[in-house]
Formats: structure tokens, C-alpha cells, sequence
């Protein structure tokens, strides 16, 4: 189990582009096998606190610890480390799903083990895949790797609902071994399926953060998504659906 | 895996030795054939005049050669970092600022086969270097670099239609360089290039594994530690130094750095390795193929290069897109 000791600690961070948008200064922290969703509307930072996390947008200020090591020093790690899965896949469309595995020194088996799906286009060129399988291929990538750290933007996009469910099946389970999980989300109906926490942001400042039951009341969600929404209520917290027009 | 991947390489390099070893048996001199390509293989005793015969073939070949790996490993290498099955050698613009650095010596009446070489040389690595000026101003990102590179190609043209107007008696010798030829390569322009394909082909392999990773995004990329506008930029610079010494050398021969890339994915898959390899190995085989019919074909007559290359490469084009749209079904 002890995967990431000292878990992922984020205090007062701030980074974004250099002349652009900017996100924070927030502050975070999660346990090994904690699995946080990040939610806010359009343009509100998620995607920026991603690739923050991932290494890819510079941290400005503040302080991120992963696993016990500042941020600034976890650069050249391996691939098991963190992995990064966006929500716009960018892959060579000449490869397929098992060169983009074996490219990121991943594990053909632990992708299957996670996301069983892939097996009927292991080989296939992405070119020749449908939208929601590439976004399979790219999320089975992420997970090749076993990393202790994995950052998903928007796991659900371009996926029917059973894939929908899959995957936050296979995010649970890697959490359930020691993972830290973080995702962005637009689905307000999955995450009470998969979060632990949720930090909700908007314009790039935090608006919420908590426990999923705590932070997804109606009123908060009305008013940062500046929309009207019902409620439906079930075992496991409440869902929010738009108004009908 | 391996063991499928070191067959196809294997069959790769037979098919390539035997078209090196019968560009050696071809030419305008027809009493020199196989036999004695064997003969001189193996050491035994020839007559003066077929050594002769074999010699220059034998460095004609090699230009073709040197030509081949470099037009081809560019073409692999541009195709996987700009994640673009488009990209070819010449969207950097060199083989542009080569022809430009040719015509001026011609215009400028330098006859030097070696002044003309580096004048293609420098003009070549000039473009490049403007090239990678230009596309600095976008975060060098694949897009900025083929739109840059274009930018710099209809520049260095532009260029060299004006000295082709105004210098329109002396250019005539130069025509049979811009369609592409090895017939007047020199050994030290030989030997020359193959130190620039050398330096080019290991500074592309150290970084394979950093280019490998490339195909699976920027981000992604990134997030795993490769720092990738320098991979980029270094990776490009090395397909410019390989394009630049093949264009030097052989002029700019066209569609050798497309076809062979295409053929060399079907055959290997996307990792880079293996595709880089065998793409090299196709490459430098289809040009001395070509190279041997345009000096049988209508001998002693010399064809264009970029005319065979086109004639041989087309149907493997064309075999390829059929494939796509059995697979698309």
C-alpha cells in the first residue's frame, strides 16, 4: 500500500503561463489512496492546476509536496511517478494504443488489467479509432505505468455511459492501491461515484473545498455556474441536472 | 516482437546490399558486369580498365548512398517530432537555401565541384537557422516550424528565380543539379556528406528514446520528464544537417523522404527505433535503385533522379493509401 508516503500537499500554490492565466493560490492536501475531483466552469483553472501538478505549467509560488519531495525536484522522474492523462488527446494518429504503452515504458498488462477494453485495438492505428476509443487508448496509457500520482482531465469525456463507468471503476481501483487520483470534472453526476474531496474554483480562486456531501450543495453550485439546477436525490449524495428550457 | 523486428530488418538489409552490389554491375560501360563485381568483392586479380569502371561506380554508389540515409532519416525523423505524415526534408526550407547557395556560384562563374558542395552546405544550414528564427517567435511548436519552414523555401525560390532570369546562358549547367543527379559526385564530397549522415544519424539515435516519447503528445510528453522544445529543436537541427549533406552532394531529390518513412511505418510500426532504421535502410535502397535505372534507361543518356524516385515511389504511394482504406472499413 504505501505507495506516495506523505501524500500530495499543496499550500498556497500559485502558477500558470508566464503573460496569462493564472491559478491560486490554493491549497490542498491528499492522503495515499485519496481520490480528489477538481470542478469549476469553462476556463475556470482546472486544466492549469493539472499541468501545474504535472510539472508542465511553472509553480510561481507556494509550496507542492508529492511522496514527500518538493516539486521543483521531481523533474526526470520516471513515468511511474506521476502520470499526466489530458482530456485533448495529441498522440501520433500512426500509432497504436500498445506503441504508445511501450513509448511511455509502460505495462501492456497493467493497462489491460485496469482498462480492459483496449484489447480489441491494441494494435490498431489511432487514425482508424473512433474518438472514445483514442480517449481509451490515452487513459489505458496513464494507467500503464502504475504511477503513484495520476492526473486525468475530464476521464469521461467522449465516453458512453458504460465506458463512463469503467473508468471511474479503474480510478477507485487504482486509489484502492495506493494512488493518489486527481481529476477535473464537468460530469456532476460522477462524482459521487469516485471523489474523496472536491475543490471547486472558479476565475482561478478556490470556492469550496471538502468532502463531496459538504461541497455539492445547490445554492453554491447555482451560483458559480450561474444557472439554475435540480437536484436528485440518492443514497449516496445528491446529483444536479440543468434546468429544462 | 524482437525476434519479428530483427527478420524484417534483416530482410531489409539483404535487399539493400544486393541492389548496392548491382548498381555496381550497371552502367554505360556494359563489359563490366556482375562477375567482375564479384571478382573484385573477392580480391581476385581485374584488368586496369574494369577497376577503373568498378571504382567510379563503386563512389557513385556510395553517393547514392549517403544521399538515401540522409534525405530518408531526415524525412523519419521530421514526420515523428512534427507528428505530421506530411513532412518531408524540404519543409525546412535547406534544400531552398542549397539551391540558392548553388545558382549564386554559378552565377558568380565558382567552377570548384568542392566550393560549390560547401556554398550548398552553407546555404542549406543559413535557411535552417532562419527557419528556426522564425518559428522561435510560436514557442517552436510543430505548426510554427512547417509554416516558417515554407515561409523560408518560397524566400530562398524567390531568390533563385531572379538569379536564374538574370543569369539565364549560365544556369543551363546547373539544371541537371536542381532535378537531383549523383553522376558528378566527387569522392571527397562523398566522404564529406558521410561525415555529416554519420554525425546526424548518432546525434538521432542517442536521442531516440526522448523522440520516441514525443508521439504520445507535448504534454504528456513533458509530463514524463522529456523536455521537448529542446528535443524538437534538436532533433530537427539533426534532420537538418542530414538533409543538407544529401542535398549538397546529390541536389534536391524530392519524394525520397515521404515514400520512405511511409513504407518503413507500414513495415515496422510507429516506435522509433525500428521505424528510424528501416527507413534509413529504404531510403538509401530505393535511391540506388533509382539511381541505377537512370543510367540505364536511356544510357548513356543521365535522367533526372527525382524523376525515378517518383516513378519507383508513386505505385509504393499508392500501394499504402489502398491499404488505409481496407483498414478503414
Amino acid at each position: 500500500m504505501r505507495k506516495c508516503p506523505g501524500g500530495l500537499v499543496a499550500e498556497d500554490v500559485l502558477g500558470g503561463y508566464p503573460k496569462g492565466f493564472k491559478v491560486g493560490p490554493l491549497s490542498f492536501s491528499l492522503k495515499e489512496g485519496e481520490v480528489l475531483a477538481v470542478v469549476g466552469p469553462n476556463a475556470s483553472g482546472k486544466t492549469t492546476l493539472l499541468r501545474i501538478l504535472a510539472g508542465i505549467v511553472p509553480l510561481e509560488n507556494g509550496e507542492l509536496k508529492i511522496c514527500g519531495r518538493s516539486r521543483e525536484k521531481l523533474r526526470n522522474l520516471k513515468p511511474s511517478f506521476i502520470s499526466f492523462i489530458p482530456s485533448y488527446p495529441e498522440a501520433d494518429v500512426m500509432a497504436t494504443p500498445r506503441e504508445m504503452i511501450i513509448a511511455s515504458s509502460g505495462n501492456v498488462k497493467v493497462a489491460l488489467s485496469y482498462i480492459p477494453f483496449i484489447s480489441e485495438f491494441l494494435d490498431t492505428k489511432l487514425m482508424y479509432l473512433s474518438s472514445g476509443q483514442r480517449r481509451l487508448a490515452c487513459i489505458a496509457r496513464g494507467f500503464s505505468t502504475d504511477p503513484k500520482v495520476l492526473l486525468v482531465d475530464e476521464p469521461a469525456a467522449h465516453l458512453d455511459i458504460r465506458m463512463q463507468r469503467a473508468v471511474m471503476k479503474a480510478l477507485r481501483s487504482i486509489a484502492s492501491k495506493g494512488s493518489i487520483v486527481i481529476v477535473t470534472m464537468h460530469e456532476l453526476h460522477l462524482i459521487p461515484l469516485i471523489a474523496d474531496k472536491v475543490l471547486l474554483i472558479k476565475d482561478g480562486t478556490v470556492v469550496g473545498y471538502g468532502k463531496p456531501g459538504e461541497i455539492m450543495k445547490k445554492k453554491l453550485l447555482e451560483e458559480i455556474y450561474e444557472t439554475n439546477l435540480i437536484e436528485v436525490k440518492f443514497e449516496r449524495g445528491s446529483i444536479y441536472l440543468p434546468q429544462p428550457f | 516482437m524482437r525476434k519479428n523486428f530483427l527478420i524484417k530488418i534483416s530482410l531489409i538489409l539483404i535487399i539493400f546490399l544486393f541492389s548496392s552490389m548491382a548498381s555496381l554491375a550497371v552502367g554505360a560501360y556494359r563489359k563490366v558486369g556482375f562477375l567482375d563485381v564479384i571478382d573484385y568483392i573477392l580480391g581476385n586479380s581485374l584488368s586496369p580498365a574494369t577497376k577503373f569502371v568498378l571504382e567510379e561506380r563503386l563512389w557513385r554508389t556510395l553517393a547514392a548512398i549517403v544521399a538515401g540515409i540522409g534525405l530518408s532519416s531526415a524525412g523519419a525523423t521530421l514526420q515523428y517530432v512534427l507528428r505530421n505524415p506530411l513532412a518531408d526534408p524540404y519543409i525546412l526550407g535547406v534544400a531552398g537555401g542549397s539551391g540558392l547557395g548553388v545558382l549564386i556560384a554559378i552565377a558568380m562563374g565558382w567552377v570548384n565541384p568542392l566550393a560549390t558542395y560547401l556554398i550548398a552546405l552553407i546555404g542549406g544550414l543559413s535557411a535552417f537557422a532562419l527557419m528556426i528564427f522564425f518559428s522561435s517567435f510560436a514557442g517552436s511548436s510543430p505548426f510554427s516550424i512547417i509554416l516558417s519552414g515554407v515561409a523560408v523555401g518560397y524566400l530562398t525560390w524567390a531568390a533563385s528565380m531572379i538569379i536564374m532570369v538574370k543569369n539565364s546562358e549560365k544556369i543551363a549547367g546547373g539544371i541537371l543539379w536542381l532535378f537531383g543527379t549523383v553522376a558528378f559526385s566527387t569522392r571527397n564530397e562523398v566522404l564529406y556528406s558521410l561525415a555529416l549522415d554519420v554525425a546526424a544519424l548518432l546525434l538521432l539515435y542517442s536521442m531516440g528514446k526522448n523522440i520516441e516519447k514525443l508521439m504520445l503528445g507535448d504534454e504528456v510528453a513533458e509530463s514524463i520528464g522529456v523536455r521537448v522544445k529542446r528535443t524538437r529543436i534538436v532533433a530537427v537541427s539533426g534532420a537538418a544537417l542530414a538533409t543538407t549533406a544529401a542535398v549538397a552532394l546529390a541536389g534536391p531529390i524530392g519524394f525520397i523522404g515521404l515514400v520512405a518513412p511511409w513504407a518503413a511505418r507500414e513495415l515496422m510500426g510507429s516506435l522509433y527505433i525500428g521505424f528510424f532504421t528501416a527507413s534509413i535502410l529504404l531510403g538509401a535502397t530505393l535511391l540506388v535503385l533509382s539511381d541505377i535505372a537512370v543510367r540505364a534507361i536511356f544510357a548513356p543518356l543521365e535522367l533526372p533522379l527525382t524523376s525515378i524516385v517518383a516513378i519507383i515511389g508513386v505505385p509504393v504511394m499508392i500501394y499504402i493509401i489502398r491499404e488505409m482504406r481496407r483498414e478503414s472499413i
